[in-house]
């Protein structure tokens, strides 16, 4: 999920060869109901902060992680890890 | 000599800081590690230092003038990457969704076009990366 468009999603789908969907939030009405809006981030404009959210097969929230720097994100195994231990496995 | 050693020691640190945005901008399968704990080029700015300092330790009397402007801009460089890494990349903190609660709904429209809600995942996992963008 981010604040671009459609069009600008589309393009970095197509170029980086992305499956998965990213969803567009340009009003950032999603990114303020998890509590992730960052104030004036971008050249003055509201982004969402980087941030993961693992949701069970429920609906429910089962872990998250939000950086408190740009750079340090959760590692794919990290998530993987996360899935198995608080959302059943993945599949 | 000294001044040689002294100038290990810099390239030792310059490897390390721009090591660490080569790496992060352009070996994709390096990143997770390297972007998160920058560790490798911690080790080589931490090994550019020790040969710095033992250049300005060892340089004759009335020679270490260079070892010492050296020093020092090793010393910069290390402060540099440190305010980087650690100051410049910082960003406030937030809480997220609360754990234990029910995911706030969403209806959204992917890449296509397409409209899609939370409720369509209903009965698997779903993982929700928030992203910066403005790519």
């Amino acid at each position: 999920m981010v604040v671009d468009p459609v069009a600008t999603n589309a393009e970095l789908a197509r170029t980086a060869g992305l499956e998965f969907p990213i969803l567009s939030d340009p009003d950032l009405h999603i990114i303020d109901a998890y509590g992730l809006r960052h104030v004036a981030a971008h050249d003055g404009e509201d982004i969402a902060l980087s941030a993961t959210v693992l949701i069970d097969a429920e609906g429910v929230v089962r872990w998250t992680s939000v950086t408190r720097n740009v750079r340090v994100r959760p590692t794919p195994d990290e998530v993987l890890a996360a899935i198995d231990a608080h959302a059943g496995g993945v599949g | 000599m000294r001044v040689a050693l002294a100038l290990a020691g810099l390239a030792l640190g310059l490897t390390g800081v721009i090591g660490y945005f080569a790496v992060v901008l352009g070996v994709p399968a390096l990143v997770p590690f390297v972007r998160n704990h920058a560790a490798p080029n911690w080790v080589l700015v931490a090994a550019g230092l020790v040969l710095s300092v033992a250049a300005a330790r060892r340089a004759a009397p009335g020679r270490k003038a260079v070892s010492r402007i050296l020093l020092g801009a090793n010393l910069g460089l290390a402060a540099l990457f440190a305010v980087l890494l650690y100051v410049f990349l910082a960003v406030p903190g937030a809480d997220g969704p609360a754990v234990g609660r029910p995911a706030p709904a969403f209806s959204l429209l992917d890449q296509a076009g397409k409209t899609v809600e939370l409720a369509d995942f209903r009965g698997s996992p779903v993982v929700l990366v928030f992203y910066r963008g403005h790519w």
